[in-house]
């Protein structure tokens, strides 16, 4: 890459840090960057595309290439057409490109510059089917075909596909004898009727490319066709400022000869955020409204991505820079800073007390807590108060919930109640007795014995077959889905067929069988049996996602995976557990859905992962520590109340997200204002939703706010949205009313002399944890008062409380 | 009411049920209780025991529990035995207690915390219940420096699903080891500590998640007793004396010389007692006809594998995490063995997998677990031991691996692997049916013959490894009990059997055994009884979590029931493709007016019939029509009815003596011409008669299978006759249509009766007839006024072209 420093300016970012303020669009002129840095071209039909970025000091892009002139040195050796650059003949020379008046040099290789490249069937044929969308799941690359021809989805086993372009319909997909009569054109162009309608233009470079394969015998490639090793985007980042601002886009894919070619034309572009950023038909990003974006470019089996920001024109923000708490908020604030974005205020103390009392408890804070919470005056309270909870017992049932959710705690035919206590109690010991997450997930992975005498070991009754196995492993610990794999290669990231079944190579050796006890299963190492590849049959050999095929010798390969797995070098591993616990307090994950990392969903902030990585690892792996620097963090405490400044479609966590109290924890919740006990389905008397250790019991209550019944390992089996079933259950079902008079808090209260104001008083800080404000209490004790008694008014305000968003959301 | 009175025997319990016997244990040499639950026990007469040294002093009784006041010998077995009740009516299914060596204490609630728990003294059995979310906490002062041992029996007792939970707690109520299983016991808590200091302690039992019901007892063995785990070696050759160690014991390993039984005992084990008492449970010794031959250290690898000849039983343990034990052999060619390893049911914590290598190194044989239940004539549970077959396929020397499936290993791991020539044998058994309130009980398994009347049951038998006629005895009935069944042939496997009591034979009960043999004697093929009665089911899936394999059966005489049943020998053959109607009365007493149900569980194969038949109270007999296979085998067989009244869960049953069925071949074949025709017509069909077996006298044959409306005369033949031929006369109505059921039934004279049999089949078709051309225009006149408007308007169509055409034909004309 090169960047030329057009025009020094002084204030650089720590410094406007430093002042407290910095207007970020001051700078009027920035560095020039120009992609790719340097061209090769290696055949009459080698193409380049140059692209000249300005990048700004204060972080915009601006795309200059129609600004630029470009000029080859030695026009018998390369030649241009606008940013395009083409062989003529062999040599070194370069390209000038000229921008106002600057003027930047990029070297220029040509080799083979009379040789036409043969016409494959892998570089010239499939990337236009795919890049037409023809192997889409929707068309051709669905299971079954589409009006009778099928192709692998997303071009992911081209002999297959050769087969059939040729070998299936002889003579009338493929005509060689009369190419421009080929179905394969004639239905592409709409010429005959075709269902997916016109997918390439007659004439256009697709057609060309196609037409000239069937003119050349439409031949399957040799071996020696190289394969896609890689593909890069450029340019790596990209700011906009001002809808309609636009950036070109270059994508190069690097083949296993060492060559590479500019493919931007026959990828696939896709952005997450259309409303944002998308990408025209010249493959260029177009800013719409500010917000964040990533596009991914696909090409060949690979997907590659860049984010993007479009930011609005600068309307004076100015950064007003807060203070941080810790590194947390470091990395969030720059973000933000970058984003525009000031963060919200924080957040009162009964706020923060409240939220900090569910999050890390699940359940309310009482009145007593409350009140020398508010009472306090030390300058630390919040901390202390963070880490008296995190002391607490109850820390360790939510986070033993949570990762009975992921586990499946589920009884069922082949998990008896006792074993799902027994792996419940285990995993519970674990949290409570701090033990780290890599070990104990370690104990999961290499569990061997048998399930009543092992707890671990239930982790593989939960799902017997061996490819879910691995789907679950991938997506539980290491936070990404491999599940497409199983059928074909990744569309959207980087796993292939190959890498999924080496993976579960992994667990093709484990063996189980009955115990002595009929209902406890003895997992084992069988030493023996093999993971095939489902296209053809070949023996996998177990391979690390991303990394190497282990020597394994006589070992057992999950002891193996579990190493590998709960290493500190893993590169997947200890930020997902990151997130995940960062997504247990912001309900949404830095990286979200937290269990579906992929190279098409980034981060929304990688700085911050990065740094809460790595204080995991620094941790080794206790969860508590970082549990109470997210805690701490001003980007936890702030309020959910918006600041000024935030742009729509853009959060970033600058402010607090309101957040329904999950299933068990609202029960837990209104049972534990209205001093009621809840009983379930053979469960020990006294066990609190959160404590449920077997997803399979269940009440219409929990069901119908979404507990996980733990059918699956998805971090979406909770469900958070609203629906109508809710509302009745909190309006006419049991759960408020009958608790309310079953636990006799109004007449106790009234009984020992106290005064309804005094009652509205301690039911606002039993539900909300605030008092009621003058006007709310005024008019409640006037309702009150033209009740035929006070007890039933009380009953009704404290049925309201509970009926209220302020009481069902975590603020 | 009237009924009660005038029939006591009917209206009185006639099928009693055992639930459990409490308080599942009792002391070894004193007198104790022990309570039978269950339903329907009223007219109690005595208690089956299957081992001796029980004396019962006293029987009380209600309907639903009897108390038995018994006296145990002080050489009564330990360990877990069995019993069933017999009343005056019948006898229950067998439900297991344990014979046990430290006196009761009962627990005495409320006991449920530390503050209030209950003082015992050490050396004691707490007998208790956990129920619904119960905790029972039992006080002790310890000395420190004592072992402290506890060993829980609940699950073991098979009441109920309860998985125990046991804890030591200090005197703070801290707990200081817990147990919720172990190997030997597996569900059932060990645990034994190195009491810390001088003071007091608890004992804690609960379920392990709480839970707990009112089924849910349980027996404490607390006190200072040994508790060995296992037995080296593990077994002996019977009637030999010989050195055992005894190995997990808390107060450390100890040696005794044993002289072990010279007949084969299963439920031989050895307590290890020592001065300091006896072990709670025992532990199960095998015996068998090997000698000993010790492992030796090191044989992880084949290099090193301890010497051994197969006639010896190997001997083993496998001593820590990882250790592997080979033995190296010589083996003939053709020499084919059962090899057997004994580890978990000598209650080893052995895993164990067996591999076999040629004597290349090759591995050839591997095996983790073997069949549930052992394939040998005495029938036990195998758990996970494996057990596999070997064909030697050449002289060489041959090396067995044994290891743990786990790669654990410790003092406890022992084993024993026997090789035994491969022999076939049998087994028999009173198949388990099914009730549908207890579908895994031992339902009917048990025999009840009232007096002056008949039982009948069905025996199965399991064979292995040959083929032949079986016969099966019944030896040593009770008094004025005699039994009759068959020799059955080979490739079958149900024996009827028929007890009948006289008049007079005293009530009484006994455990019984039986043996099937190979009808050839020379052959030495027997084999004895089993029933493996599931007696803990754990839900969902129905998983067994206890089994006991009992190896005789109850039989009762019991007092009179109201009816009989009488069947009538068949006195002709049952052909094949024939059938045969066999008449069952049922001779009431006087005054008893109820239903009675038959069935006949015994068929020989190939012969079919109803489910059931009842006879209502205004009705004397029932028929049951036998039909015979086309190809069924002519054989001699012997057949009964049984039939039952009363109330559902409470009949009683009687059975008529068994009789004898001829199965034999037809006398005719009977070979038919297709035949076709139209409704209304007469249809020839030709009947080649092909004579089978001879007879004398006039045979009828008819034609059956016919379509409504139509018939056939029955026609007359002899032996001789080689054709006849039938008209069938059709109605004009008679349906159209194929009538693949179309047969020749014929009826053959025997000495005794008339033989009914198809004697062949044929095809009659019934086609509609060609419609005549007057008739369709009679029709379409008839019909003129029905037409539909396209109809009419084809019609006025037609007959304009029509007069069209002739008017230029006219016109032509001109």
């Amino acid at each position: 890459m090169i960047a030329l420093q057009r025009l020094k300016v002084a204030t650089l970012l720590f410094q406007c840090v430093a002042i407290g303020m910095c207007l970020l669009s001051l700078a009027d002129a920035g560095e020039l960057h120009i992609f790719p840095e340097k061209i090769d071209l290696s055949n009459t039909q080698d193409r380049q595309r140059v692209i000249v970025q300005e990048v700004f000091e204060n972080g915009i892009t601006r795309d200059v290439t129609a600004e630029a002139v470009f000029e080859s040195s030695d026009q018998g050796i390369a030649r241009c057409d606008s940013n395009v650059v083409m062989p003529v003949g062999d040599g070194s020379t370069e390209l000038s490109i000229a921008i106002g008046d600057e003027r930047l040099l990029v070297p220029i290789r040509v080799r083979d510059a009379a040789i036409a490249r043969p016409v494959s069937f892998r570089l010239d044929v499939m990337p236009v089917l795919t890049k037409g969308s023809c192997n889409k799941a929707g068309c051709h690359g669905s299971i079954g075909g589409q009006d009778g021809f099928g192709l692998s989805l997303f071009g992911s086993d081209p002999a297959m596909d050769y087969q059939t372009l040729t070998r299936q319909w002889v003579g009338r997909r493929v005509k060689r004898s009369i190419p421009d009569e080929s179905l394969l054109l004639t239905k592409a162009t709409g010429a005959v009727p075709h269902t997916g309608g016109v997918k390439i233009e007659y004439d256009s470079d697709e057609y060309r490319a196609l037409h000239r394969w069937v003119a050349a015998g439409a031949q399957y490639d040799t071996a020696s066709v190289p394969k896609v090793e890689s593909i890069r985007i450029y340019p790596e980042r990209v700011v906009l400022e001002g809808r309609g601002a636009k950036q070109s886009l270059s994508v190069r894919a690097l083949y296993s000869d060492g060559t590479d070619r500019d493919v931007t034309s026959l990828c696939t572009f896709e952005s997450t955020n259309n409303e944002s950023a998308g990408v025209d038909a010249a493959e260029a990003i177009v800013a719409q409204t500010n917000g964040e974006s990533f596009i991914t470019a696909r090409f060949d089996t690979h997907t590659v991505g860049l984010p993007i920001v479009v930011l609005a024109q600068d309307r004076g923000f100015a950064w007003d820079p807060p203070a941080a708490h810790n590194y947390i908020d470091v990395a969030v604030h720059d973000k933000l800073m970058r984003l525009r974005i000031a963060p919200a205020a924080i957040c009162d103390d009964e706020t923060f007390l409240r939220r900090v009392t569910l999050d890390l408890c699940g359940r309310l804070p009482t009145v007593g807590e409350y009140q020398e919470f508010v009472d306090s005056t030390s300058p630390n309270k919040r901390t202390e108060r963070i880490d008296a909870l995190i002391a607490s017992d109850a820390f360790s049932d939510i986070w033993t919930m949570r990762w009975a959710d992921l586990l499946q705690l589920r009884s069922g035919p082949e998990l008896s109640k006792k074993a799902i206590n027994s792996y419940y109690n285990w995993i519970h010991t674990q949290v409570a007795n701090r033990v780290p997450l890599d070990e104990m997930i370690h104990q999961l992975i290499a569990a061997n014995g048998g399930t009543l005498a092992n707890a671990p070991c239930n982790y593989y009754e939960t799902e017997e077959e061996v490819k879910k196995i691995s789907e679950n492993m991938a997506q539980v610990f290491l936070g990404m889905r491999l599940q497409c794999c199983a059928c074909h290669n990744h569309p959207f990231d980087r796993w292939t067929q190959d890498d999924y079944y080496s993976f579960a190579a992994f667990f093709a050796q484990l063996g189980r069988k009955a115990g002595e006890d009929s209902r406890e299963t003895i997992i084992f190492n069988a030493g023996k049996g093999e993971m095939k590849h489902p296209v053809d049959d070949r023996i996998m050999e177990p391979k690390f996602l991303g990394g190497d095929e282990p020597e394994l010798g006589d070992l057992d390969r999950r002891e193996v995976l579990a190493d590998w797995v709960t290493a500190s070098e893993n590169p997947y591993f200890a930020r997902h557990m990151a997130n995940l616990v960062w997504d247990h307090f912001f309900h949404r994950g830095i990286v979200d859905d937290p269990d579906d990392a992929r190279a098409s969903n980034p981060p929304v902030n990688p700085e911050l992962l990065i740094a809460l990585e790595a204080k995991l690892k620094e941790y080794r792996f206790q969860v508590r520590p970082l549990v109470r620097d997210i805690c701490n963090s001003r980007t936890y405490q702030v309020a959910t109340a918006p600041s000024r400044s935030s742009g729509a479609g853009i959060e970033n966590f600058s402010t607090a997200k309101l957040r329904r109290m999950r299933a068990a924890v609202l029960l837990d919740a209104i049972s534990q204002v209205t001093e009621t006990e809840d009983k379930f389905e053979a469960i020990v008397p006294g066990t609190r939703a959160v404590q449920i250790p077997d997803g399979s019991v269940a009440t219409p209550f929990l069901s119908a706010f979404g507990r996980s019944s733990r059918k699956t390992v998805c971090t979406c089996e909770v469900k958070m949205e609203p629906n109508l079933s809710q509302a009745l259950h909190l309006l006419n079902g049991d759960a408020v009313h009958k608790k309310i008079h079953a636990g006799g808090l109004i007449a106790r209260r009234l009984g020992q002399e106290q005064s309804p104001s005094e009652v509205i008083d301690e039911l606002y800080i039993r539900c909300f944890s605030r008092k009621p404000g003058t006007e709310e209490k005024e008019s409640l004790l006037k309702v009150v008062s033209e009740y035929e008694s006070p007890q039933k008014g009380l009953s009704d305000v404290f049925w309201s409380l509970l009926n209220s968003k302020e009481f069902l959301f975590i603020h | 009411m009237l009924l009660v009175l005038v029939y006591p025997g009917a209206a009185r319990a006639a099928s009693p049920r055992l639930g459990r016997i409490l308080p599942g244990g009792i002391e070894r040499g004193k007198v104790g209780k022990l309570v039978f639950e269950g339903e329907r026990l009223t007219g109690t007469e005595e208690i089956l025991f299957y081992d001796r040294g029980f004396e019962v002093l006293k029987l009380d009784e209600t309907d639903s529990s009897v108390t038995a006041t018994v006296r145990l010998a002080d050489d009564c077995r330990l360990g877990e035995h069995i019993a069933h009740l017999r009343t005056k009516s019948g006898v229950t299914e067998f439900r297991p207690f344990y014979v046990e060596p430290l006196p009761q204490v009962d627990e005495i609630e409320p006991n449920n915390t530390v503050s209030t728990a209950q003082a015992i003294e050490l050396g004691v059995t707490a007998s208790g219940r956990v129920t619904a979310g119960d905790e029972d906490v039992f006080a002790l002062d310890a000395k420190g420096g004592e072992q402290l041992v506890v060993e829980a029996v609940a699950m073991r007792l098979g009441n109920t699903v309860f998985d125990p939970y046991i804890a030591i707690l200090d005197s703070d109520g801290n707990e200081i080891a817990h147990s919720t299983g172990h190997p030997f016991s597996i569900q059932d808590g060990i645990i034994n500590v190195t009491v810390p200091s001088d003071g007091r302690y608890y004992i804690s039992m609960r379920e392990v998640d709480r839970g707990g019901s009112d089924s849910s007892y349980y027996r404490l063995h607390i006190g200072n007793f040994p508790r060995p785990t296992a037995i080296f070696p593990p077994g002996g050759k019977m009637g030999k004396s010989l050195g055992v160690t005894f190995l997990g014991d808390p107060a450390g390993t100890y040696s005794q010389r044993v002289s072990l039984p010279d007949r084969f005992d299963r439920t031989f084990a050895l307590s290890g007692e020592t001065d300091r008492g006896a072990a709670p449970t025992p532990i199960p010794f095998r015996l068998s006809e090997h000698e000993n031959v010790l492992e030796s250290e090191p044989n992880d690898r084949i290099a090193d594998a301890t010497p051994v000849a197969l006639r010896d039983a190997f001997c083993g343990i496998i001593q820590k995490p990882g250790d592997r034990d080979c033995y190296r052999f010589e083996a003939k060619a053709g020499d084919h063995y059962d090899v057997e390893i004994y580890a978990r049911r000598v209650r080893s914590a052995l895993d164990a997998v067996m591999e076999l290598y040629d004597p290349s190194g090759k591995k050839i044989l591997s095996n983790d677990d073997g069949a549930k239940v052992t394939e040998n004539e005495d029938a036990e549970i195998r758990a996970p031991d494996c057990h596999f077959r070997f064909k030697v396929p050449a002289d060489g020397e041959y090396t067995l691996k044994v290891f743990d499936r786990l790669a654990r290993g410790g003092p406890a791991y022992v084993y024993r692997v026997e090789w035994s020539a491969v022999q076939p044998w049998m087994l028999v058994r009173l198949p388990r049916v099914q009730d549908p309130n207890d579908l895994y009980g031992q339902y009917r398994q048990q025999v009840f013959v009232a007096k002056g009347n008949h039982f009948a049951c069905l025996v199965r038998a399991r064979i292995k490894d040959f083929r032949g006629p079986l016969t099966l005895d019944i030896p040593d009935l009770p008094d004025g009990v005699t039994m009759e069944t068959m020799m059955i042939p080979a490739g079958t496997d149900a024996f009827p059997v028929v007890f009948h009591a006289s008049e007079d034979a005293p009530l009484s009960g006994k455990l019984l055994s039986m043996r099937g043999a190979h009808a050839d004697p020379a052959k030495n093929i027997s084999g004895g009884y089993y029933t493996a009665a599931e007696l803990l089911l754990g839900k969902p899936s129905l998983a067994r979590l206890k089994t006991k394999i009992a190896h005789r059966f109850a039989i009762a005489v019991t007092e009179k029931i109201p009816f009989r049943l009488e069947l009538d020998p068949p006195n002709i053959p049952l052909v094949r493709d024939g059938k045969i109607d066999l008449t069952v009365r049922v001779i009431r007493d006087e005054g008893f007016e109820e239903e009675v149900m038959l069935v006949m569980p015994f068929l020989p194969p190939g012969v079919y019939t109803s489910a059931n038949e009842k006879v209502p109270p205004d009705a004397e007999e029932a028929i049951f029509t036998l039909t015979a296979h086309p190809q069924i085998t002519p054989r001699d067989w012997k057949l009964y009815v049984l039939g039952s009244a009363g109330k559902e869960n409470n009949l009683f049953w009687a059975s008529t003596p068994l009789v004898p069925l001829r199965v034999d071949k037809q006398f005719v074949e009977a070979d038919l011409s297709a035949a076709s025709g139209a409704p209304g017509q007469d249809i020839p069909v030709t009947c080649r008669l092909n004579g089978v077996a001879p007879f004398s006298g006039q045979a009828t044959a008819r034609l059956i299978g016919l379509p409504n409306g139509a018939s056939a005369q029955e026609i007359q033949f002899n032996a001789g006759t080689e054709k006849i031929s039938f008209l069938i006369k059709t109605q004009s109505d008679t349906p159209t249509g194929n009538y693949p059921s179309l047969a020749c039934e014929v009826e053959v004279p025997s000495p005794n009766g008339f033989v009914v049999a198809t004697a062949g089949k044929g095809l009659l078709v019934i086609d509609a007839p060609e419609e005549p051309q007057d008739a369709k225009a009679e029709l379409s006149v008839a019909s003129e006024d029905a037409l539909s408007r396209l109809e009419q308007l084809r019609s006025e169509a037609n007959e304009r072209r029509s007069a069209q055409a002739s008017a230029q034909a006219e016109g032509g004309e001109e």
